[in-house]
């Protein structure tokens, strides 16, 4: 069955099928919202409010229509609403938490270089990286052309480099 | 060069072109140390990736739950609607209603098919015109002829009476039903025993003490979610709230911890803010919870 089978069915009331999609994105999703922020108990909030989303607007959801494109375009707003309530909640950037495990001190760093890269680059790269989208499928959820998506895709790719191995060096 | 590069970082190349392109990069130090730099990154941004773990199952696996409980009374309401397309005749007791005014309605119509014979009798007393009145009348006709116009007016207030009679047996039938659902073993019963209660027009202390119980003690979270649910109709009743703020402080399902604050908030509840404050406190509280309990903080604190 292909997502876009089971969305339509859960669409048409078997909402037992969301399960289904349930597992095959949860993943990304998680992963998806890890590199917008650092938190993990936020990610998987989020992750819940996607699929929450999903079963109360499911009969939005259009015969034709790509689902991993569909579902990102719910992560995207869900981010954006939790940024906003963030904003509205304190405007402080909560400290990363300490941590003496090194690998914990590289993905820290990486998350770091994450947040600086501009979003556009870093949707490409994340949107690439954990849902395996084509460019084609990044193109039509970001509003972009697929010769624009690889250009972001490297040049994002480029900052992320200069911006890690420059938060590397002592 | 750019898009070849990109292409080959991320894996986008086909096994020929790979090749090819792995030949070039060889033959150039400079893109092969950039290359190198950048597929480090690229890496390091796969590495970072994290597995979902059970407790997000767990919330999962509740949220969809609810949302089938939802789409069930949904149905049966949909169901309801099509089968009686009046909005009246949704009503549950309507069956009983109709029983009942059947049995008043017959008993109305037995006392009509009485009351001629007493009429009959009357007018045969007064009809010989211009006659001495006997001297010795029967006391019954006497006393039947002032009645006459009376034997009309009781008759009306009679008819009031049986109907707000029958109104108020009606009442207590609705709550005899849901009463009685709500102790029934099955939860799919108990279920429409709470749907039939969200349709009366009031809560009685009797009804209200069986609501809050069954949200104290039923093993059914869906009971309970449906229960929350009822409630919440019937906002204004201060007993209602206190049920509501008490749940809050035992609830520890999350689906229900969220059904609970959000029917406080929107009962604009300002009791529930220390509670909701412990919540936010407490480490142990979901991350989720938290949010919410502090979203809704900041809502009834505006």
């Amino acid at each position: 069955m292909t997502d876009e089978q089971a969305m339509l069915a859960v669409k048409e009331g078997d909402l037992d099928k969301a399960a289904v999609l349930y597992e095959r994105y949860k993943k990304a999703l998680l992963n998806f919202f890890l590199y917008r922020q650092n938190s993990r108990e936020t990610a998987r909030d989020l992750t819940q409010q996607v699929f929450l989303r999903l079963l109360r607007y499911r009969h939005t959801f259009r015969e034709g229509a790509s689902f991993r494109t569909w579902v990102h375009e719910i992560a995207r707003n869900v981010f954006h609403d939790h940024l906003k309530t963030i904003r509205v909640q304190t405007d402080i950037i909560p400290d990363l938490p300490e941590t003496d495990d090194p690998a914990d001190d590289r993905h820290e760093q990486l998350h770091f270089a994450l947040q600086q890269l501009p979003e556009g680059y870093r949707d490409v790269l994340v949107l690439s990286r954990f849902q395996n989208m084509s460019y084609e499928e990044i193109g039509e959820l970001l509003g972009l052309s697929v010769a624009n998506v690889k250009v972001r895709a490297f040049r994002g790719l480029q900052k992320l480099r200069d911006l890690y191995f420059q938060l590397d060096r002592p | 060069m750019e898009n070849e590069l990109i292409d080959y970082l991320l894996g986008r190349l086909p096994e020929a072109e790979r090749l090819a392109f792995e030949r070039k990069l060889a033959a150039d130090p400079p893109l092969e140390r950039e290359a190198d730099e950048l597929r480090k990154t690229w890496h390091a941004v796969q590495d970072r990736e994290t597995e979902p773990d059970a407790a997000m199952d767990t919330s999962f696996y509740a949220l969809l739950d609810r949302e089938k409980q939802n789409q069930r009374l949904e149905e049966e309401r949909g169901r309801e609607v099509a089968f009686v397309p009046e909005p009246r005749k949704r009503m549950p007791w309507f069956g009983y209603a109709a029983v009942l005014a059947a049995v008043g309605l017959s008993f109305w119509l037995g006392r009509l098919t009485i009351r001629p014979k007493v009429e009959v009798r009357t007018i045969a007393v007064e009809s010989p015109a211009n006659q001495p009145a006997p001297v010795t009348a029967p006391r019954e006709e006497v006393a039947s002829t002032p009645s006459l116009p009376e034997t009309t007016a009781p008759a009306t207030g009679d008819v009031r009476q049986e109907l707000a009679s029958l109104r108020r047996e009606l009442k207590v039938t609705q709550e005899l039903v849901v009463l009685g659902l709500l102790r029934k073993e099955s939860a799919a019963e108990r279920l429409k025993g709470l749907q039939y209660a969200s349709h009366l027009p009031k809560l009685k202390p009797e009804l209200l003490e069986t609501l809050a119980e069954t949200l104290r003690h039923d093993e059914n979270i869906n009971v309970r979610l449906a229960t929350i649910e009822t409630l919440r109709k019937f906002g204004r009743n201060q007993g209602v709230r206190e049920a509501l703020l008490t749940r809050l402080q035992v609830a520890s399902e999350i689906p229900e911890q969220l059904s609970v604050i959000e029917s406080l908030v929107s009962l604009r509840e300002k009791n529930a803010i220390p509670r909701l404050k412990s919540l936010v406190d407490d480490p142990s509280t979901d991350p989720f919870i938290r949010q919410k309990a502090q979203q809704s903080i900041e809502l009834l604190t505006i």
